[in-house]
C-alpha cells in the first residue's frame, strides 16, 4: 500500500499544483467582493485573506442596486434560449449532414466556419446597424439571433461529430425490426446521441452566458450580467464587478457538475463488433 | 417461411458502377442458401437488396408471393444479423431482444417467452439484464441471432455474422447455426467469403464473382462438377489445379500434353473434350487426385517432378512439386516419402479430371 501511494504521490502533486494555478484566480474573485477596500488597495496584499476580514457591503450594494435581477433575468433569458434554439436547428441539420455522402459532407463543414473567420467585432457592427432597423436593438430576441449565429457552426460541428459515430448499421438493424424512421430517430439515435447534444448544450449556454461583444454592440440599456460586470469595472467600482464575477461564475460550476456525467466517454461501446 | 425469388436483378449504383449484374436465383422455403465469393463480388450487396437495404436498380425480388421491391426494411418481415452485430448499445441483451416484438405490439407476456426462449437456446439467460459492452464477442454475436429469432420471420438474412470471431469460436457458432437452421426450417440467406463456411453450412451455395452468379448448387455437386474455373478453382483448399496444355490423338486414344507432361483420358472424358483435339485446353485436378506412385505401381500417367515445399497438416501433408515448370499441388499420406528438393514420382488420377475451354473457362468435360 505505502509503495502504491509513493507511486501516485507525482500525480497528486501535479493535479495539486495545476489546481492550484486554476482555482487562485477564482478565489482572488470571489475575496476581492468580500473584502475591505483597505485590504485589496494596499501596496504589499495578503496571499489568502486581509486583517480587516469578511465583509458583505459590496453584495448588500450589489443585491440592492436594482440592476442585478433585471440582468441576471435577461442573461438566462437569452442562455437558456439561445441553447435550446441552436440544438432544435442544428441537431436535425446535423445528422441529415453527417449521412451526406463526403464531398458535400465536407463542403457544409467547412462553410459552417465562414462566419467564424471574421473577427467578431467586424460582423457585430453590420448586425448591430440591420437590427436597428429591425427595431431589435436592446431586446432579447436580437440578442439571441446574434448569440445563434456565433453559436451554430459549433454546435452544427460537434453534433455532426456524434452522429457520424452512430454506425448506420444500428439505423438499418432497426429498420429491418421493423422501425418506422422516426421510431429509430426517437430509440436509437437520440438516446445515443444523448451524451453529444448535452456536451453541445452546455458549451452554448456558457457561450452565450460569457458573451460580450454582441451584447456590447446591441444593448443600450437592459445590461446583461457580463456587461454589468464592465460597467462597474469601467465606473471603477472593482468590488461591486468582482460580486457580479462570482454570480456569473456560480452557474457555470454548477451546469458544468451537472452535465458532466453525460459526457461519458463509451457510450456506444458494444454495439458493434 | 417463404421462398426468396430473384428475377433479372441489377443494381447500378449512381457513380454508373454495375455491382449485380441481372441475377436470377430461386431460393427455396426452408432452405439454407449460402451466398458465397471474393470480396467484391457483390454478395452482400445481393443480400442487402432482400432486406431492402438497398434499392433494386431493375428486375424483380419476391419473398412468398409478394413483389418487395418498394417495400421498405421494416414491411418485408425478414430478420438480419449484421457483420458488425449492430446490437443497440444503450439496451440491455433483453431490449435488445424485444426490440422488433415491441414494435409489433406483441403482449408483455409473449415478449417475454419468446425473449428467454432464445435466451436459452443461445445460452445467454444469465446475460439478460447486461448491456452489449459487458459481452464477449461471442456473446454478442449469439444477442445479433438471438433478435432474429424471436422475430419469427419469413426469411434469415446473415451477413459475415462469424467473420469477427475466433477460429474456434467460428467453428462453434457454425454448428449452432446449423442446427438452429435445421430446428427452425426457415429460409436462410447466408453471406460469407469463407467457402469452408460455405460447403458446411449450406443446402445450395450460389457462388457469385463480379456481380455475376457462376454456379447455384449443392456443395457436393459444387466440388465435383465445376462448371467453370473459378468455381473450380475457388472452392477446395488447397485450389484445384490448373495446367495448360493441348489435347493429341494418339491411335485411339486422347492425350493432354502439356510441357514433358503426356497424360491419358479416360474414355467417358475423352468422348466429351473430343472436339479440342489439336487444340489448347486446361486441365484441371484436385490435390486429392494426386497420388504417391509408391501406392499404386501399376498406374499410367505418371509425372516426375521436384518438390518444392511440404507443408505438415498432421494428417496429411500437401506438397509443392515442380513439373516441367509448372507447380503442381498435391495432398498425401502424412508419411509419404517425399522429400524436400529431391525429385519424385506422382501419378494423376485422371478419373477425376476436369477441362476447361482456356478462353471462356467453362467446364467442357461434365
Amino acid at each position: 500500500m505505502p509503495k502504491k501511494l509513493l507511486k501516485s504521490l507525482p500525480f497528486y502533486l501535479y493535479l495539486a499544483v495545476v489546481s492550484v494555478i486554476i482555482l487562485y484566480p477564482i478565489f482572488l474573485m470571489v475575496k476581492i467582493s468580500a473584502s475591505h477596500p483597505a485590504d485589496i488597495m494596499k501596496p504589499h496584499k495578503n496571499l489568502l485573506w486581509g486583517p480587516a476580514g469578511i465583509t458583505l457591503e459590496h453584495w448588500y450594494n450589489v443585491f440592492t442596486s436594482g440592476l442585478l435581477l433585471p440582468s441576471l433575468f435577461k442573461s438566462l433569458l437569452v442562455a437558456t434560449m439561445v441553447m435550446l434554439l441552436a440544438i432544435l436547428i442544428a441537431a436535425p441539420a446535423a445528422y441529415v449532414i453527417a449521412r451526406l455522402g463526403s464531398p458535400f459532407k465536407y463542403l457544409f463543414i467547412i462553410s459552417l466556419f465562414i462566419s467564424r473567420t471574421f473577427p467578431e467585432v467586424a460582423i457585430a457592427l453590420p448586425v448591430s446597424v440591420v437590427f436597428l432597423h429591425w427595431n431589435l436593438l436592446d431586446t432579447s430576441f436580437g440578442l439571441i439571433l446574434a448569440h445563434l449565429i456565433k453559436v451554430l457552426p459549433y454546435v452544427g460541428w460537434i453534433l455532426i461529430g456524434t452522429f457520424e459515430a452512430i454506425p448506420l448499421s444500428l439505423e438499418q438493424a432497426s429498420s429491418v425490426d421493423g422501425a418506422s424512421k422516426i421510431r429509430t430517430l426517437r430509440k436509437v439515435i437520440f438516446p445515443l446521441s444523448l451524451p453529444g447534444i448535452a456536451v453541445a448544450a452546455m458549451l452554448v449556454w456558457l457561450e452565450s452566458w460569457n458573451e460580450f461583444t454582441y451584447a456590447l454592440y446591441l444593448t443600450v440599456s437592459e445590461n446583461t450580467l457580463p456587461l454589468q460586470t464592465y460597467y462597474y469595472l469601467n465606473r471603477g467600482g472593482i468590488f461591486n464587478s468582482a460580486a457580479y464575477a462570482t454570480i456569473i461564475t456560480l452557474p457555470v460550476i454548477v451546469l458544468t457538475f451537472i452535465l458532466q456525467r453525460y459526457i461519458t466517454s463509451g457510450m456506444l461501446a458494444g454495439g458493434v463488433k | 417461411m417463404a421462398q426468396v425469388t430473384l428475377q433479372k436483378v441489377r443494381k447500378v449504383y449512381a457513380s454508373g458502377y454495375e455491382a449485380v449484374k441481372s441475377i436470377d436465383l430461386d431460393i427455396h422455403d426452408g432452405e439454407f442458401m449460402v451466398l458465397v465469393g471474393p470480396s467484391g463480388c457483390a454478395k452482400s450487396t445481393t443480400l442487402r437488396m432482400i432486406a431492402g437495404l438497398e434499392d433494386i436498380t431493375s428486375g424483380d425480388l419476391f419473398i412468398g408471393e409478394r413483389k418487395v421491391n418498394d417495400l421498405p426494411p421494416s414491411k418485408r418481415n425478414v430478420a438480419m444479423v449484421f457483420q458488425d452485430y449492430a446490437l443497440y448499445p444503450h439496451m440491455t441483451v433483453y431490449e435488445n431482444m424485444a426490440y422488433g416484438l415491441r414494435i409489433r405490439k406483441l403482449s408483455k407476456d409473449e415478449i417475454h417467452q419468446r425473449v428467454t426462449n432464445a435466451a436459452h437456446i443461445l445460452g445467454l439467460a444469465e446475460h439478460l439484464a447486461q448491456k452489449p459492452k459487458a459481452l464477449s464477442g461471442g456473446q454478442r454475436q449469439r444477442v445479433a441471432v438471438g433478435r432474429t429469432l424471436v422475430r419469427e420471420p419469413e426469411v434469415f438474412l446473415f451477413d459475415e455474422p462469424l467473420s469477427n470471431l475466433d477460429a474456434k469460436l467460428r467453428v462453434h457458432m457454425r454448428a449452432e447455426i446449423i442446427k438452429l437452421q435445421k430446428t427452425l426450417a426457415t429460409t436462410m440467406v447466408y453471406v460469407t467469403h469463407d467457402q469452408v463456411e460455405a460447403m458446411t453450412m449450406g443446402d445450395r451455395i450460389c457462388v457469385l464473382d463480379a456481380g455475376r452468379i457462376m454456379q447455384v448448387d449443392t456443395p457436393l455437386a459444387l466440388y465435383e462438377r465445376p462448371a467453370n474455373r473459378f468455381v473450380a478453382t475457388f472452392v477446395g483448399s488447397p485450389a484445384m489445379n490448373m495446367l495448360r496444355g493441348r489435347l493429341a490423338k494418339e491411335n485411339e486414344t486422347y492425350c493432354f500434353v502439356s510441357g514433358g507432361m503426356r497424360l491419358t483420358l479416360p474414355v467417358d472424358k475423352a468422348d466429351k473434350v473430343k472436339p479440342y483435339t489439336n487444340k489448347d485446353i486446361e486441365l484441371g485436378i484436385r490435390p486429392e487426385h494426386i497420388l504417391d506412385r509408391r501406392m499404386d505401381t501399376q498406374a499410367d500417367n505418371v509425372v516426375r517432378g521436384t518438390v518444392l515445399l511440404i507443408e505438415i497438416m498432421g494428417n496429411e501433408i500437401i506438397v509443392h512439386v515442380d513439373v516441367a515448370g509448372q507447380t503442381v499441388i498435391g495432398r498425401l499420406d502424412a508419411h509419404a516419402p517425399v522429400t524436400h528438393g529431391v525429385e519424385h514420382d506422382f501419378v494423376l488420377d485422371m478419373r477425376y479430371s476436369h477441362f476447361f475451354d482456356p478462353e471462356s473457362g467453362k467446364n467442357v468435360s461434365c
